[in-house]
């Protein structure tokens, strides 16, 4: 005889859902929210390491620091006739006189972003890079150092 | 009969969904924490990079400051510094240098941030070497209406720190304090000036504030703030009195900063002759404790709460102070230098750890520069002398560079004032002379352009002692 779903089962399998449910919400949530953390803080690596290396390559091949000066630091650097600047929280880089274009992303956010002029005393010269880059809730600090190889 | 499902089969069931939620779980965790590490050796292998860098630039400058000592770096004032410690960066990365000397000429660095590392090798390239035995005038700069004030400067103390020599002049119209640029020495640029009361008889930097040992009678101690070189300004000031020291217008004339402690010396009278302030807040020197000397303390050092005093007194050119307790200074010790002549005034003195070289008026029986060894800091030993000349030989100021075991001289003879000493094994011979222009007041070695700069009331006012570079052949 067939007798279906009892009513203690029927209560049983709700009782199952209603804790089920929330748990398996609570914890695709939390994938998707670990998910896009994941993305964001890759997105924050992956374009300030890039930013870093293009700049550190840039510095080391060029021939000389124009500002900041020496033992000084500033937002703005200048090398040869290249330019980098923090605008609209993205780091530019403008040649030869040329408008500003970006080197970052929409996607992160650069702050405090600083040269240094860390050359020594008769030396091709050196400079040091920090900046912080965030994006949303992930924030990152970064540093770089690159010393010019001409003398 | 089908009576539905068991409870145990419920069980079950919630038991293999469990446990495949909690495969997918961990591997999700697992994911996002190799993402991290990932991300964090990636920075850590960047910062290591940066070490690289920064050696390579400090390589460029001075290939011997690679010690194998030095385990860290450090940036303090916008320069790199090698240190004796490893660098921690936002309390998460360990920076660690290791340098080994692999010949003469070429040592391997390795750097290693958490588990980051990189490995190169530099060698002497540019292989300048610095030779003292030709020096020569390598430059000047005169102070002039335009950049001072005033066109005849008395200058008449100077310091060289880092990249910036700090100048006092005597009072006049003119700016009291200059700051020159000397990083492109010899083109020398100013930096910044102000005005003091009185004139400086001895400038010392200490972080971003220049202490000064005044003539003025109401400013004694004068701390200038120079966080910003370009724009200087006066912050403290402190007034010996009657009162507070026995008496109110002797000058100080000689001055020196360790840690939390500044001394200053002022000249003999009635009163104290030595004040200890206490500069743990920076700008605001408290006078804690003082003491009577014999004398003019004409030039001090301090080196492990020891004050080692050149003096003007016949009995005691050289006296040491104990200051480790601050409240209550104790003459710790003395010493007569006498050597056939009695009368020859304490001048000027610099020292390193276990070695003191004083430097004395000049004289025609006896020598004029003493080097003690003063590894019993209360009973320094002499061990050796030199004799420079006859009675125009004082000497004005004594600078120790520990690279080159020499020592620098500025002396009041007019044929050669500037005299290079050189240290073997506790003998001292003079390596090379040279003659300035002027009779000049004071000097100071610049460690960052290896130089000597020497100032005085001639124009130009600061003259540029240099040595001749030498290519090394490799």
């Amino acid at each position: 005889m067939n007798k279906g779903i009892s009513l203690a089962e029927t209560i049983l399998y709700f009782a199952i859902l209603v804790i089920l449910i929330p748990l398996i919400f609570a914890i695709f949530s939390w994938v998707a929210a670990a998910n896009i953390r994941s993305r964001q803080l890759y997105n924050i690596d992956s374009e300030s390491l890039k930013l870093l290396q293009t700049m550190v390559f840039n510095i080391r091949n060029s021939e000389a620091i124009i500002a900041p000066e020496f033992g000084e630091s500033s937002s703005t650097l200048i090398i040869d006739t290249t330019k980098y600047i923090l605008e609209n929280n993205q780091i530019k880089i403008s040649e030869n006189g040329g408008p500003p274009a970006p080197l970052t992303s929409n996607k992160i956010v650069i702050a405090d972003l600083i040269f240094i002029n860390v050359s020594k005393f008769d030396t091709p010269g050196a400079i040091t890079i920090k900046f912080k880059a965030s994006n949303n809730k992930q924030q990152k600090k970064f540093y770089a150092s690159a010393s010019l190889r001409k003398k | 009969m089908n009576r539905g499902f068991l409870i145990i089969e419920v069980i079950i069931t919630v038991a293999i969904f469990g446990l495949v939620g909690l495969v997918l779980l961990n591997e999700v965790f697992y994911s996002q924490r190799n993402d991290l590490l990932a991300g964090n050796l990636n920075q850590a292998t960047a910062l290591a990079q940066e070490g690289i860098e920064i050696i390579k630039n400090i390589r460029d400058a001075e290939f011997y400051d690679l010690g194998s000592d030095k385990k860290g770096l450090l940036l303090t004032n916008n320069e790199w510094q090698l240190v004796n410690q490893p660098e921690i960066i936002d309390n998460f990365f360990k920076r660690k240098i290791n340098i080994v000397d692999l010949d003469q000429w070429r040592k391997e660095i390795t750097v290693t941030v958490n588990e980051a590392r990189i490995v190169a090798r530099f060698a002497n390239w540019f292989g300048n070497i610095e030779d003292w035995r030709t020096p020569y005038l390598g430059g000047s700069f005169d102070f002039t209406p335009e950049n001072s004030g005033a066109n005849n400067h008395n200058a008449q103390t100077a310091t060289a720190r880092g990249r910036y020599l700090y100048v006092g002049n005597a009072n006049s119209n003119g700016k009291e304090f200059m700051i020159l640029n000397i990083y492109q020495s010899p083109d020398l640029t100013i930096k910044g000036s102000i005005n003091l009361d009185g004139s400086p008889n001895k400038i010392v930097i200490a972080g971003n504030y220049a202490y000064i040992a005044s003539d003025s009678n109401t400013e004694e101690l004068q701390v200038v703030n120079i966080s910003d070189p370009a724009n200087p300004f006066l912050t403290f000031v402190f007034n010996l009195t009657t009162g507070n020291s026995g008496n109110d217008n002797n000058d100080a004339i000689s001055l020196e900063v360790a840690g939390t402690k500044l001394v200053l010396g002022r000249k003999n009278s009635a009163g104290e002759e030595l004040f200890i302030f206490d500069v743990s807040i920076a700008d605001f020197p408290n006078l804690i404790g003082w003491l009577q000397l014999d004398g003019n303390p004409n030039d001090l050092k301090i080196f492990n709460n020891k004050v080692f005093i050149a003096s003007d007194d016949n009995q005691k050119e050289l006296q040491i102070a104990d200051i480790s307790n601050p409240a209550l200074p104790l003459l710790a010790g003395s010493f007569n230098i006498d050597s056939n002549d009695n009368t020859a005034d304490g001048l000027a003195l610099d020292l390193t750890a276990a070695r003191l070289y004083v430097g004395r008026e000049g004289s025609n029986s006896a020598p004029e520069l003493y080097l003690f060894n003063i590894e019993n800091p209360a009973a320094p030993a002499l061990v050796s002398a030199i004799d420079l000349g006859g009675l125009e030989t004082d000497i004005k100021h004594v600078s120790f560079a520990s690279i080159d075991n020499l020592v620098f001289l500025l002396t009041a003879d007019n044929n050669s004032d500037f005299k290079v000493i050189s240290v073997n094994n506790d003998a001292l011979s003079i390596l090379s002379q040279l003659n300035v222009s002027g009779s000049p007041g004071q000097a100071d070695y610049s460690f960052l352009t290896q130089q000597m700069f020497i100032v005085g009331k001639a124009n130009p006012e600061v003259q540029i002692v240099a040595p001749t570079l030498i290519d090394r052949q490799i």
